[in-house]
């Protein structure tokens, strides 16, 4: 992020500690919210709380991390109180156009256009627990070990559950592939 | 495509589903590639929002809790204060006070931890009954405690000022760490203050003698006879001090590698009772499989640092309430210890019999990690606690789990308690956020303000001398995080009158 360079903050253990934890909350909360501005407001309290916490400083990394959590989730349970309406609306974090690339050619574009919208199809019609490690791993660049809170499983059982979800999309892709050659 | 010999693996698949990944077959690597580039939008706005909080949270690192301050100047910070003004709405509804004569006492009855729920009406009236009779005798026994105080102590003069006696600076040691200075006034009129160091000093003049005895200190709190101090260092061990040689004459570590001592009181002048947090007892991610380590109260020999008995082995998922090194859990003389429980219920817990005696309900649905503020009464019948996120003192009686009043402190900056303490006669409750306010618990009013701190300087600990009659208090700046000035911290002391 370009505030590593330009921040007088940089070297302090908030900034640190932001960019260990800022972006796997993010993606928990925003999944929860289903509001990109809620999500920002969230996260940007769960620190400010960091802030307030005089003793946080003092807790080791797991600590630190398991307090985070528990704020987080908290502060997602009171907004879900103070909310009049809960949207269960799912993320579209799938594009299916692409960015204009002008040394590809417009066969290459247009079957590109095709793979993405197939590749999209396949990722939807999966169950919802591997489309969300999906958008975690790839929409927000989180590691397995980042991802197990988000989705309340163990590291483990998330690199279990990427390592299934990316065979069954290899399968389908020779699929589409066969059906592109035919 | 091809079948190929390359394949995914579970063990390696945060590397293998890296962007520019190698040893990936064909098919695997435009797999990858097509994820990354299907996603690439959401995650460029995700990038913006991280940084959009960030330049934000920068905005803000004055803080604690001075957000409502600030709304004014930043546009960011209106549109988040307007989120935390909705999500205090129930709160603002309270009524608050400003000054002596119009802090307003609640005498709320907050629900207990099992809630009935009949719908009945003569269950309902029998609640309220119930309910009401429970509120009375806990303020009759806030009453009584005072009464009794009064009689059996000193005659003391009410209250209704504080005048500064002496002060010293205390500045910390430590960069960049903003830790929380902390407070004892020993029986023998000294003082001991911690802020990433041990000070002592008298009470009378503000004379010190000693520094820095231990360095990186986090807690230290004085024996009953003001011998000898227990010094908690960030080593996560607990050192008692003699003073007189300040020498280091017995250590306790807890029971093994990884081990750390939370938090630690004086029983007597020869033991002292410890909560030690053990070593995390297997890998993962313990914020949600629950696994925490254990939490165990032991009681140690201030002699020689060695394990007399575990008193009490908490359920996982239990830890002290108080995040806190300054708020300390444990009752006066080592009676009793408040626990939070895995549901956000405050249980207390009886050292000498390692029994549960009671659960105080949640005092706020969420949060409940972050008491501001905690102090127990000095009979160990009530426990006082500052709510987190707004400048609110909750008094639960510990006999019967019930709210007894609340108030708040609307005169601050902070939005935030920054302490609580118990005066010794159990007649006040001091608190301090940006100013200090005595409040007299009998007649549920304050009585004295005083040493009023302009932001960003925090009251953030007190201490009470063992007569009742004076007062000592800590500020620090607690704007310039990650700046040295971070580590200025003066020790006030206040004669009452």
């Amino acid at each position: 992020m370009q505030h590593k360079e330009a921040d007088p903050l940089e070297h302090s253990r908030y900034a640190q500690l932001y960019r260990y934890y800022a972006s796997s909350l993010f993606a928990y909360v925003y999944q929860q919210t289903a509001s990109r501005e809620d999500a920002e407001d969230i996260v940007l309290d769960v620190f400010l709380s960091v802030l307030q916490n005089k003793r946080f400083p003092t807790f080791d990394a797991k600590k630190q991390e398991a307090w985070l959590w528990t704020i987080t989730r908290n502060k997602v349970v009171d907004y879900y109180r103070r909310s009049i309406r809960h949207p269960h609306v799912s993320i579209e974090w799938l594009s299916e156009s692409l960015c204009e690339d002008e040394h590809q050619a417009p066969e290459q574009i247009s079957l590109q256009h095709e793979e993405f919208i197939w590749l999209s199809s396949a990722i939807r019609a999966l169950p919802e627990l591997q489309q969300e490690v999906l958008r975690l791993r790839f929409g927000h660049g989180l590691k397995c070990e980042e991802i197990a809170p988000a989705v309340e499983k163990s590291a483990g059982a998330v690199r279990m559950i990427l390592f299934r979800t990316l065979q069954s999309l290899r399968a389908f892709y020779n699929d589409w592939e066969k059906g592109e050659k035919r | 495509m091809k079948e190929h010999e390359n394949g995914f693996t579970s063990e390696a698949i945060d590397t293998q589903t890296e962007r520019w990944s190698s040893g990936l077959s064909q098919d695997e690597h435009r797999l990858i590639q097509a994820l990354y580039a299907s996603s690439q939008t959401y995650a460029r706005e995700n990038e913006q929002s991280l940084e959009r909080i960030w330049k934000r949270f920068v905005q803000h690192q004055g803080y604690p809790a001075l957000l409502q301050e600030t709304q004014h100047t930043s546009p960011e910070g209106e549109q988040f204060l307007r989120k935390g003004k909705a999500m205090r709405e129930d709160i603002s509804q309270r009524t608050s006070f400003s000054t002596p004569d119009s802090w307003p006492v609640k005498h709320t009855r907050r629900t207990l931890r099992h809630p009935l729920s009949t719908g009945v009406a003569v269950a309902v009236v029998l609640i309220i009954i119930l309910s009401s009779v429970l509120l009375f005798s806990g303020l009759r026994q806030l009453t009584k405690q005072n009464r009794s105080a009064t009689q059996t102590g000193a005659a003391q003069k009410a209250l209704s000022s504080g005048t500064l006696v002496c002060r010293f600076s205390d500045n910390g040691t430590g960069y960049p760490v903003p830790i929380q200075p902390t407070l004892d006034w020993s029986s023998t009129g000294r003082l001991a203050v911690t802020y990433h160091n041990l000070k002592t000093a008298s009470a009378q003049d503000c004379a010190t003698t000693s520094a820095n005895v231990l360095p990186q200190a986090q807690q230290a709190i004085w024996s009953p006879d003001g011998k000898r101090l227990v010094v908690l260092t960030e080593t996560s061990e607990a050192d008692v001090l003699d003073v007189s040689t300040g020498q280091v004459i017995a250590s306790f570590h807890g029971n093994g590698p990884g081990d750390t001592v939370e938090q630690s009181a004086w029983v007597s002048n020869t033991t002292i009772v410890s909560a030690i947090q053990t070593a995390k007892p297997k890998a993962g991610n313990f914020a949600t499989s629950g696994t925490s380590p254990s939490l165990l109260m032991q009681i140690w020999n201030a002699n020689t640092g060695a394990l007399i008995r575990t008193a009490i082995t908490l359920r996982p998922g239990e830890q002290l309430l108080g995040f806190n090194v300054g708020m300390l859990p444990i009752s006066p003389n080592g009676k009793d210890v408040a626990v939070q429980n895995a549901n956000g219920d405050v249980e207390i817990w009886n050292i000498a019999s390692g029994k549960q005696l009671n659960s105080i309900a949640s005092h706020q649905s969420a949060d409940l990690v972050s008491v501001s503020a905690l102090a127990w009464s000095p009979d160990g019948a009530f426990l006082a606690l500052g709510l987190p996120d707004t400048p609110e003192v909750q008094i639960w009686s510990v006999a019967t789990g019930q709210l007894i009043t609340s108030f708040q402190d609307s005169d601050t900056w902070a939005k935030v308690i920054g302490a609580l303490a118990w005066s010794p006669n159990g007649k006040y409750l001091a608190e301090s956020s940006s100013g200090i306010h005595i409040w007299d618990v009998k007649a549920q009013k304050i009585v004295a303000t005083f040493g009023k701190v302009n932001k960003p300087a925090f009251i953030a600990t007190l201490a009470w001398s063992p007569e009742s009659t004076m007062l000592a208090s800590t500020v620090n700046n607690a704007a310039a995080v990650g700046q040295q000035a971070l580590l200025e911290n003066t020790v006030n002391v206040w004669k009452l009158s």
